[in-house]
C-alpha cells in the first residue's frame, strides 16, 4: 500500500518516471521508500538498505513480542551504519530533491532520510588547458565533493576552512567557499559569501555563472576572476590568501581577487628552475604583445609610417605587396576572418574532420590566396604570429582576440598613435579596476617591489619569504626560518 | 577607500611632466634666442622649478588631509581661491594649446605625413580625457606603469646618441649678455612651473617612508637627461639648432647606424607619443580640476554632471583656440613666446607656490603659538570636528 504522502511526494515531482516508490512490509508493519532511481546507487539500495529490512522484518516476526518496531528501530539497528538522518514530513520533498532515499514507516510522523547518491563522475584527469611536464596531473572534475577531496588532501591541517551555500530556485546548485582560515582576509571571505548569498537565479549551470556576480564592473572585457582546474593551483592560491569558489557540476574553480599577473603564471613555473621560469614569462609578454599589438602597428605602418621602417624590410615588404589589390587594412582583416572561420569549424568539427580543415585552411586558402594574389605573405605571417602567439596566454584568448580586433581598427583608422594612445587606455582602464581591493596590474602599477619576486622574473621559493602584499592577508609570512632550510 | 597617490607616483608624474615640448621645439626656440647659452635659460628655468618643488613638498607635507582649494580657501578666503585657481586653469590651458599644436607639428613631420590636423587631436584629446575620467589614482598608476619603458627608452637614445654622434664642441659658452639669458628664460616661463599640478593632488597624496628621496631623486634624474640631450642637441647641429625644430627626431637622423635598424626613429616616436598622451592627461586634470573648483557646486549629486560639463567646456574652448584664434603652430609660438600674456601669466602662476609656502610658514608659527591654549574640551571637540568636516569634503570631491 503507497502511503498517502509518499503518492503527494510523486505528484510534486511531477509523477517522473524515474521517481520509483518501493512498498516493504517489514515484521507486519508497512514501509515506503521513494528515491531517484537514476541518482542512486541501485545496488547498495538492494544489499545495503533493502535486504538488511527484510531481514530485520524477519527477526520481528520470530520475536513477536507484541510491541511494535519504531523508526528509531530501524534507525539504531538496520541503518546504523550509513549516513542518515531523521527528518519531519515537511522536509520530505527538499530531501527527496536533494537525491536521498526517503523511508517512511506507517504510522510515524518522522521520515528517515538516507544518502546513497551516485551518478556518473568522471575521474581526476589532467585538464586539456593546463597540461604541466612535471607537477601533480590531476584536475578538478564535476563533482564538488570529489573537488573539496583533492583540496583537502593539500591541507592536512585544521587551516582549510569550507562555507557551504546552495545557490539556484529552480537548479539548488551547491557552492563551496574554501579559504585558508589563518591566511585569508575575513573581510575578503565575508564579502564573496554576501554577494553570493545575494544571487537570486532560477539555475547555476556552470561556475562562469557566478562571474559576472562577483566582479564590481559587470560590462567589462577584462575577467576579474581567476579561474583554474588544476586543485595544486587552487591551493597555492589560497595560501596567497585568495578565496575559492567551487560550483557543483563543473570543473572550474573560481579564485578572487584575480590579478593580471596571474594569467603570465604557469604551473610549470614553480615546478622547474626559476631561472627558466622568467625566461618562459618573458616569452609569455611578448607573445602577449605580438598577438595583440602586431597586426594593428603592421597596418598603421604600411599604411601611414612606412618612412619608420627600416629599408630592408620596406623593401621586402613593398615587393611582397605591390601586386596585393585589397588595401593593408582589409587585407589583414580578410585574413583575421578567415582564420577565425577556420578556428570555428575545427572547433565544432568532428576529430576526423580536423585534419581536412587544417588542409583546406593552411594550404588551399593561405597558400592559393597568396599565389593568386589575394593576400601578401607577410599578411599572412603578420596573422599566424598573432594568432599563435595568443596561445601562449591561453586564460586570455578571449581578450586578447577583442584587443587584436580594436587594434586593428585603431591601427587602420588612426596610425600608430592610435595604437599607442588605445595602449595607454586601456592600461588606464586596467588600473581603475578595484578588485576586491587588489590593484588588477600589481606589482607594476602600483609597484611593489615584494610582489615582483613572482612577476615577469621569478624568483627561487627561498626568497618569496612573504605573501603577495597586492593581496589583503591576515598573516604575511609565508616562509620562516630560511636559515635552517 | 581613499583613493589616494604614492609619492613615488608623484614623483613619476614629476619626471614625465618635465619632458614633451622640450624634446622637440624648444632647442631651436632657445637657441633663436641665445645661440649656444641656451643651456643656460634652461638651466634657471630648471633651477627655478627645483625651489619651486621643495615649496611645494613642503606645503603638501603639511597639508595632508585638505585639498588645494581648501587650503587656499582657508588662507585667502573662497574668493581669492578661485581667482588663484582661474590663473592657473588659463596657465595649464596655454599648456595644453602648446601640446596639441607643437604635439601636431611634431607628429606630422614625423610621423602623420598626409594625417590631418583633426586626426591627431581627436586621438590626444579623447585619450587625455579618458585618463582624467579614470581619476587620478588609475592616472598615477599608468605613468608608473609606462615609466619603466619611456625612462629606458630616453636613456637608450641618449646613450646611442652619445656613443654614435658626431659631436662638436660646443664653446665657447657665455658669449650672450645675462640679461638675454634671463629674458629668454622669462619668455618661455610657460615650458616651465612642471610641478605645480602637485599642488593640484593635495590632499590625496600617501606620503610612505622617505618620500623626498623618491620625488627628488625623479627630479633629478630627469632634468639629467634633459640637460644631457640639449648639450647633444647643440654639440650635433650647433649654429644650425635654430634650423632643427625637431630636435628629437633629427638627432636620431644623425646617427650612423646599421641599416637593420633603420634611422632607428620609432624609439622617438613612441615615447614622444606616450608622453604628449600622459602630459595631456595631466593638463586636462588641472585643468578640470581648477575650473571645477571655480564653478564649485554644494549638492553631491551635480558634481558629477558639473565636472562633465566642464569637461566638455574645456575641450570646446580647446577646439575653438586652435581652430580659430591660433590657426596655425607659429601663430601661437608667436602669441606664446614672443607676446607678454603668456610669459606674465606664468610668471604669475609660478608665484603661487612661493605664496603658498609663507601662507603655510605663517601658520606653522601661529599655530604652535596656538596650540597650548586648545586645552579646554570645548575647543578639542571643535577642532576634530572641523577635522571630519575637512576629511568629509574630501571624500566628496573624490567622487567627482
Amino acid at each position: 500500500m503507497v502511503f498517502s504522502e509518499v503518492e503527494k511526494l510523486k505528484k510534486q515531482l511531477n509523477c517522473s518516471m524515474d521517481v520509483v516508490v518501493r512498498e516493504v512490509s517489514c515484521g507486519g508493519r508497512e514501509i515506503n521508500l521513494i528515491f531517484i532511481k537514476s541518482m542512486i546507487d541501485e545496488n547498495f539500495f538492494i544489499s545495503g538498505i533493502l535486504s538488511p529490512i527484510m531481514d530485520f522484518g524477519s527477526r520481528q516476526s520470530k520475536i513477536s513480542s507484541g510491541r511494535p518496531f519504531t523508526i528509531d528501530n530501524l534507525l539504531d539497528e538496520v541503518l546504523k551504519t550509513m549516513e542518515v538522518k531523521k527528518i519531519s514530513k515537511e522536509e520530505a520533498e527538499n530531501e527527496l530533491a536533494s537525491n536521498k532515499v526517503l523511508l517512511f514507516l506507517e504510522g510515524e510522523d518522522d521520515v528517515l532520510s538516507i544518502d546513497i547518491v551516485k551518478f556518473p563522475v568522471r575521474l581526476p584527469a589532467e585538464p586539456p588547458t593546463s597540461a604541466v611536464l612535471k607537477g601533480p596531473r590531476e584536475g578538478f572534475v564535476e563533482d564538488i565533493k570529489t573537488n573539496i577531496s583533492l583540496l583537502r588532501r593539500r591541507f592536512s591541517s585544521d587551516k582549510l576552512a569550507i562555507k557551504e551555500l546552495k545557490i539556484g530556485r529552480a537548479s539548488q546548485t551547491k557552492v563551496a567557499i574554501a579559504y585558508i582560515s589563518n591566511i585569508a582576509d575575513k573581510k575578503l571571505v565575508r564579502q564573496v559569501q554576501k554577494r553570493l548569498e545575494k544571487i537570486d537565479i532560477d539555475g547555476i549551470i556552470d561556475s562562469y555563472y557566478l562571474v559576472s556576480f562577483l566582479q564590481n564592473n559587470k560590462s567589462s572585457m577584462f575577467k576579474q576572476v581567476g579561474s583554474s582546474e588544476k586543485p595544486d593551483i587552487v591551493a597555492s592560491k589560497l595560501l596567497e590568501g585568495r578565496v575559492a569558489i567551487l560550483v557543483d557540476n563543473t570543473p572550474i574553480v573560481l579564485t578572487v581577487p584575480f590579478i593580471y599577473v596571474e594569467d603570465l603564471q604557469n604551473s610549470n613555473d614553480y615546478y622547474s628552475l626559476s631561472n627558466y621560469a622568467s625566461y618562459v614569462r618573458v616569452i609569455r609578454i611578448l607573445g602577449l604583445i605580438f598577438a595583440v599589438l602586431v597586426p594593428g602597428t603592421y597596418i598603421s605602418l604600411r599604411l601611414y609610417h612606412y618612412s619608420i621602417v627600416p629599408i630592408n624590410f620596406l623593401i621586402t615588404i613593398s615587393n611582397a605587396t605591390v601586386a596585393i589589390p585589397l588595401t593593408p587594412f582589409l587585407e589583414i582583416v580578410f585574413i583575421l576572418v578567415l582564420f577565425e572561420i577556420l578556428y570555428e569549424v575545427s572547433l565544432r568539427l568532428p576529430s576526423y574532420l580536423g585534419l581536412a580543415t587544417s588542409v583546406v585552411g593552411a594550404l588551399i586558402l593561405g597558400d592559393t590566396g597568396v599565389k593568386a594574389g589575394l593576400i601578401s605573405p607577410p599578411g599572412v605571417m603578420i596573422i599566424a604570429i598573432s594568432i599563435i602567439a595568443v596561445y601562449t596566454i591561453p586564460d586570455q584568448v578571449d581578450q586578447i582576440n577583442l584587443l587584436r580586433a580594436a587594434f586593428i581598427i585603431l591601427g587602420g583608422a588612426l596610425g600608430i598613435f592610435g595604437v599607442i594612445a588605445g595602449v595607454i587606455f586601456v592600461i588606464a582602464y586596467l588600473n581603475s579596476i578595484d578588485n576586491f581591493g587588489a590593484a588588477y596590474l600589481a606589482p607594476y602599477s602600483p609597484r611593489i617591489s615584494q610582489d615582483l619576486k613572482d612577476g615577469v622574473v621569478k624568483s627561487n621559493i627561498t626568497k618569496m619569504k612573504l605573501r603577495p602584499k597586492s593581496i589583503h592577508t591576515k598573516n604575511k609570512v609565508r616562509l620562516k626560518n630560511d636559515e635552517d632550510n | 577607500m581613499t583613493k589616494t597617490i604614492s609619492a613615488r607616483q608623484l614623483s613619476l608624474i614629476a619626471f614625465i611632466s618635465v619632458f614633451s615640448l622640450k624634446l622637440t621645439v624648444l632647442p631651436s626656440l632657445f637657441y633663436s634666442k641665445v645661440g649656444i647659452d641656451a643651456i643656460f635659460s634652461l638651466f634657471i628655468i630648471m633651477a627655478f622649478d627645483f625651489l619651486e618643488l621643495l615649496l611645494i613638498f613642503h606645503v603638501l607635507k603639511k597639508n595632508q588631509d585638505i585639498s588645494f582649494y581648501q587650503f587656499l580657501s582657508n588662507k585667502v578666503g573662497k574668493y581669492f581661491a578661485k581667482l588663484i585657481l582661474l590663473l592657473i586653469f588659463i596657465y595649464y590651458f596655454f599648456k595644453m594649446l602648446l601640446l596639441c599644436s607643437g604635439g601636431y607639428n611634431y607628429a606630422s613631420l614625423a610621423i602623420f605625413k598626409e594625417a590631418p590636423r583633426h586626426l591627431f587631436l581627436f586621438i590626444l584629446l579623447v585619450s587625455s580625457c579618458s585618463l582624467y575620467l579614470f581619476k587620478s589614482r588609475s592616472y598615477a598608476r599608468t605613468i608608473e606603469f609606462f615609466y619603466p619603458i619611456v625612462a629606458t627608452m630616453f636613456v637608450l637614445f641618449v646613450g646611442i646618441a652619445l656613443f654614435t654622434a658626431p659631436l662638436q664642441d660646443i664653446r665657447p659658452l657665455l658669449t650672450t649678455p645675462a640679461q638675454n639669458i634671463f629674458e629668454s628664460s622669462f619668455m618661455f616661463s610657460v615650458l616651465g612651473g612642471n610641478y605645480l599640478f602637485m599642488l593640484l593632488f593635495m590632499g590625496k597624496i600617501k606620503f610612505g617612508k622617505n618620500p623626498n628621496r623618491s620625488v627628488f631623486g625623479h627630479v633629478v634624474f630627469a632634468w639629467a637627461l634633459l640637460m644631457v640631450f640639449y648639450i647633444i642637441d647643440y654639440s650635433i647641429f650647433k649654429y644650425t639648432a635654430v634650423a632643427h625644430p625637431h630636435a628629437i627626431s633629427e638627432i636620431i637622423q644623425y646617427l650612423p647606424l646599421p641599416s637593420i635598424l633603420g634611422n632607428f626613429d620609432w624609439i622617438a616616436v613612441s615615447f614622444m607619443l606616450v608622453l604628449f598622451v600622459l602630459q595631456g592627461g595631466l593638463f586636462i586634470y588641472c585643468m578640470c580640476y581648477s575650473l571645477n573648483k571655480v564653478f564649485e557646486v554644494k549638492e553631491v549629486e551635480k558634481m558629477g554632471a558639473v565636472s562633465k560639463v566642464v569637461l566638455v567646456f574645456v575641450n570646446l574652448l580647446l577646439l575653438l583656440f586652435i581652430y580659430v584664434v591660433f590657426p596655425t603652430f607659429s601663430d601661437l609660438r608667436t602669441f606664446a613666446f614672443n607676446g607678454l600674456f603668456v610669459p606674465i601669466l606664468s610668471s604669475v602662476v609660478m608665484l603661487v607656490p612661493i605664496i603658498c609656502f609663507f601662507f603655510e610658514l605663517f601658520n606653522s608659527k601661529k599655530r604652535t603659538k596656538v596650540a597650548p591654549s586648545l586645552k579646554s574640551t570645548e575647543e578639542f571637540v571643535e577642532a576634530e570636528n572641523q577635522k571630519i568636516l575637512s576629511l568629509k569634503v574630501r571624500k566628496d570631491e573624490e567622487t567627482i
